[in-house]
């Protein structure tokens, strides 16, 4: 099956019954990791802005938290209100909505590398897989699929 | 007024094209712009991707990081 292809304006999403319901429990689980004081994600991408400045790093990292908690909020739940849209049958995403979705993608892929200190080695090469990686693996499949629709959608367009 | 690199980390993370298209998408970079530089990245283990002012490299940190990716900012 194909997750996505180009229609029209929008992109068409084709995900199997399977992969829906695991796109349904990222959210919540990343709805439930935005709440806990640490955030995986964020440790794992938020090294000191200035390496060289303590003080101008922290006083970034304050403003730049609340702007991350909005935007990935927001990114969420359009996420979550398209995917809800899909029990009714197929989408069609905006390029708002694609970004979204690829972003959402992303945040989850790092946030689970980092809970299992994957984030700085990568993926083990021995071809040990345990849940968390395998989801890693099928979340990167989406996400390259998306991706590339979209980078054909940005050529269309030049 | 002194100028900031905007200094995007390699991650083995991320996928590749997901690299090209926010570069594509954030900074406006052409694709064979974005390709080389997450190439760069992805060799050398970093590439300066924009310099700013520091308040537009702020800017363009904080987009970046948004989108999950490892940034940093240095004088240029």
């Amino acid at each position: 099956m194909t997750r996505f292809r180009i229609e029209g304006d929008g992109i068409e999403v084709g995900l199997d019954p399977a992969e829906l319901e695991i796109m349904a429990r990222l959210a919540t689980l990343l709805e439930s990791q935005a709440s806990d004081r640490r955030d995986p994600a964020s440790d794992a991408v938020d090294a000191p802005l200035y390496p060289d400045d303590a003080v101008a790093s922290r006083e970034f990292a304050r403003f730049a938290a609340r702007e991350r908690n909005q935007s990935r909020a927001l990114d969420r739940e359009r996420f979550t209100k398209r995917l809800d849209e899909m029990k009714s049958g197929s989408i069609l995403l905006g390029d708002a909505d694609a970004a979204a979705w690829a972003r959402v993608l992303a945040e989850a892929r790092v946030s689970l590398a980092a809970r299992h200190g994957l984030f700085d080695q990568g993926l083990p090469e021995d071809g040990s897989i345990t849940t968390d990686t395998a989801l890693i693996v099928l979340l990167g499949h989406v996400q390259g699929d998306l991706i590339a629709v979209m980078l054909e959608k940005m050529e269309d367009a030049e | 007024m002194s100028s900031w690199n905007v200094v995007l980390w390699n991650d083995p993370v991320n996928l590749m094209d997901y690299v090209v298209w926010v570069l594509r998408s954030v900074l406006g970079r052409t694709e064979e712009e974005a390709r080389r530089m997450m190439l760069l990245a992805h060799q050398a283990g970093r590439v300066v991707v924009d310099v700013r002012s520091r308040e537009q490299a702020e800017m363009q940190a904080l987009l970046l990081r948004n989108h999950s990716l490892r940034v940093t900012l240095e004088a240029s």
